[in-house]
C-alpha cells in the first residue's frame, strides 16, 4: 500500500520584501498504484507540491501522509526524476542505476542483478558501461527513470521530466515509463504541463490553478490501461484535451 | 622569458578542442606551432650569432647557451633538482592542506564565517611581500621558502574547493537524497566526486605560483636552487646562466603542468569537454 493523503496544504514563501503563496488549500488523495498526472500553467504551484511530496520542503499548513506516516523529509521510499540533468556524469550507466541500491546497503550480486533487469527495460543494455556524457538527452533521461526506479521506491515523482526533450523523443520516453510502471507497479505523482502527456499517461489528471494556486479539478481518464500512440486521434481523447485546455485558458484569462 | 618553450602544449590543447573548427585546421594546429617555435629558434641564432646585431650581454647565442651548459654540468642538475623538490613538497603539502580547510569551510558554516576574513584578506597579498618577514622568522633555510610555496597553493586551494562545492548542482544532492543516501553518504558520494575537475584546475594553477615564489625566495639565498643559480650569474653579467636557469624553469613548470593535465584527464573523463 503507497497512498498518499494531502490534507489541506498550504505553502507560503515568505521573504523580508513579499509573500508568495505557492500553493493554498489543496487536498489530493491518489491511490496506491495510481499514475496521476498534474498539469497547470507554470508558477502555478505544480512543482511545490511535488516538492512537499519529495520532503525537500515542508508544508506551511496541513499535512501529507504516505501509508498514514507524516513526510518529514526526502527519503528512499520517494525517488524524484527532476526535469533538469540529474544523471550523476561522474558514474557510469550501469553505476547511477546501482546508486539507490548501493546506498541500500544491497549485495553487489542483488544489485547487478537489478541494474540489468533496469537496464533491459528501458534500452540501455548496451550502454551499461557508457559515461552520461556519451548518451542523449532522452537516453540520459531513461537512465535517470530507470535509476529512480531501481532504488526501489513505493512512489515515483516525476517533475516535467521530458520537458525538454523533443516530441519523437518524449513520445519513446511514454513508451519507456508505461513499460517500468508495468513491469514494476508504483504510485506515481507526474506533473507536466503537456496536456497530451498527462492524458495519454494518467490514470487521473488533476488541473491547478494559478494564483492562488490550489486544484482546479480532477478528471478521471477513461482509456483504461492499454494505451498506444493511436489513442491521441480517438475523439473523446481530443474532446477532454479541449475541456482540460479551455480550463486551464479560463483560469489564465481570469488571472492574466 | 618563457616564450621558447611556453607554445608548443598549450596550442597542443587549444586548438583541436576549438569548437566547429573547420577539419582541414585540426591537423595544420600542430603543424603551426611547430612551425613558430622553429622560426623563433631560427631567429634567435640569426640576430646573435648569424648576424651579431644582438650584443651577447643583451641575449645569449644558443652557443654560449651550450657552453654555459657544459661548463655547469652536474650543477645545473643539482640546482633544477633541489627547486623541483621544494615546489613538489610545498605544492603537495599546500594544496592538501587547502583542501581539506575548504572542504571543512564549505560543510561548516561557523568556520566559513571565522576563516573567510582572513583568507580574503591575506589572498591578493603577493606571497613574495612576505619575504622579509619569512626570513625573520623560518631564517634563509628551506623551511621558509617551503612555507612561502605552501601557502600560495593553499590560498588556491581553499578559494578553489569552497567554490567547487557551491557550484555542486543542487540537483544532484536532490537526486542522492531521494534516493536514500544519508547526508554522510550523499558527500562522499556526490559532492567528493563532483568538484574533482575544480580541484584538479586548481592543482595545475598552484603548481605553476608554486614556482614561482620558490624562485622568488631562492633569490634571497639558498646552498642550491635555480633561482640561487641566475641571481649568481646575474652578479657576473653572466646573461647565458641566467637564460639557461629560465629555460631551466620553464621546461620543469611545462613538464609538471603536462603530468598533472595528463593526469586529470583520465581522472576526469566522464567530464563533458
Amino acid at each position: 500500500m503507497s497512498q498518499i493523503i494531502i490534507d489541506s496544504v498550504a505553502k507560503v514563501f515568505a521573504t523580508s520584501r513579499k509573500r508568495t503563496v505557492a500553493l493554498n488549500e489543496t487536498s489530493l488523495t491518489i491511490d496506491d498504484n495510481e499514475l496521476v498526472c498534474v498539469v497547470g500553467p507554470s508558477g502555478c504551484g505544480k512543482t511545490t507540491m511535488l516538492n512537499l511530496i519529495a520532503g525537500f520542503i515542508r508544508p506551511t499548513v496541513g499535512s501529507i501522509k504516505l501509508d498514514g506516516r507524516e513526510i518529514e523529509g526526502p527519503s528512499a521510499e520517494r525517488a524524484v526524476v527532476f526535469q533538469a540533468d540529474a544523471v550523476f556524469p561522474w558514474l557510469t550507466v550501469a553505476d547511477n542505476i546501482a546508486f539507490g541500491p548501493r546506498m541500500q546497503g544491497m549485495t553487489r550480486s542483488e544489485r547487478t542483478e537489478r541494474v540489468e533487469r533496469f537496464l533491459d527495460l528501458v534500452g540501455l543494455s548496451e550502454f551499461a558501461n557508457a559515461y552520461p556524457k556519451e548518451l542523449s538527452g532522452g537516453m540520459r533521461k531513461r537512465v535517470d527513470l530507470a535509476r529512480a526506479y531501481a532504488s526501489g521506491p513505493e512512489v515515483l515523482l516525476l517533475d516535467e521530466p521530458f520537458g525538454a526533450l523533443d516530441l519523437f523523443t518524449k513520445e519513446a520516453m511514454w513508451s519507456a515509463l508505461k513499460r517500468v510502471a508495468d513491469a514494476e507497479p508504483k504510485t506515481i505523482v507526474f506533473v507536466t504541463h503537456d496536456i497530451e502527456e498527462a492524458l495519454f499517461l494518467g490514470d487521473r489528471v488533476i488541473v491547478m490553478t494559478p494564483r492562488p494556486a490550489r486544484v482546479h479539478s480532477v478528471i478521471d481518464v477513461p482509456f483504461g490501461p492499454e494505451r498506444t500512440l493511436d489513442l491521441r486521434a480517438d475523439p473523446e481523447f481530443q474532446a477532454i484535451r479541449i475541456q482540460i485546455a479551455d480550463a486551464l485558458r479560463e483560469v489564465h484569462d481570469d488571472t492574466a | 622569458m618563457t616564450r621558447l618553450d611556453a607554445p608548443t602544449p598549450n596550442a597542443e590543447i587549444a586548438v583541436p578542442a576549438a569548437p566547429n573548427a573547420p577539419a582541414p585546421r585540426r591537423n595544420l594546429g600542430p603543424l603551426i606551432s611547430v612551425g613558430v617555435v622553429a622560426a623563433l629558434l631560427a631567429l634567435w641564432w640569426a640576430v646573435t650569432t648569424g648576424t651579431g646585431a644582438v650584443k651577447q650581454l643583451y641575449f645569449p647565442s644558443p652557443e654560449s647557451l651550450w657552453t654555459a651548459i657544459e661548463t655547469l654540468n652536474t650543477q645545473l642538475l643539482t640546482d633544477a633538482g633541489a627547486t623541483l623538490g621544494r615546489v613538489l613538497a610545498s605544492w603537495v603539502g599546500g594544496s592538501a592542506l587547502g583542501v581539506a580547510v575548504g572542504l571543512a569551510m564549505a560543510r561548516t558554516r561557523w568556520l566559513m564565517y571565522a576563516l573567510n576574513p582572513i583568507i580574503e584578506a591575506v589572498r591578493p597579498v603577493p606571497p613574495v611581500a612576505l619575504i622579509p618577514f619569512v626570513i625573520l622568522w623560518f631564517g634563509i633555510g628551506d623551511t621558509g621558502k617551503l612555507f612561502l610555496g605552501a601557502l600560495a597553493c593553499f590560498m588556491v586551494m581553499v578559494v578553489n574547493t569552497t567554490v567547487a562545492v557551491g557550484n555542486v548542482p543542487p540537483v544532484y544532492l536532490q537526486a542522492a537524497r531521494s534516493l536514500g543516501a544519508s547526508r554522510g553518504h550523499v558527500y562522499r558520494s556526490v559532492v567528493l566526486p563532483a568538484i574533482v575537475p575544480e580541484i584538479l584546475s586548481g592543482f595545475r594553477i598552484g603548481s605553476a605560483l608554486a614556482f614561482a615564489v620558490i624562485v622568488a625566495a631562492e633569490f634571497l639565498g639558498a646552498d642550491a636552487g635555480i633561482g640561487r643559480l641566475i641571481m649568481q650569474a646575474s652578479r657576473t653579467l653572466n646573461t647565458p646562466v641566467v637564460l639557461l636557469g629560465t629555460i631551466c624553469i620553464a621546461v620543469m613548470a611545462v613538464a609538471l603542468d603536462l603530468v598533472i593535465s595528463r593526469i586529470s584527464a583520465y581522472v576526469t573523463r566522464w567530464a563533458a569537454q
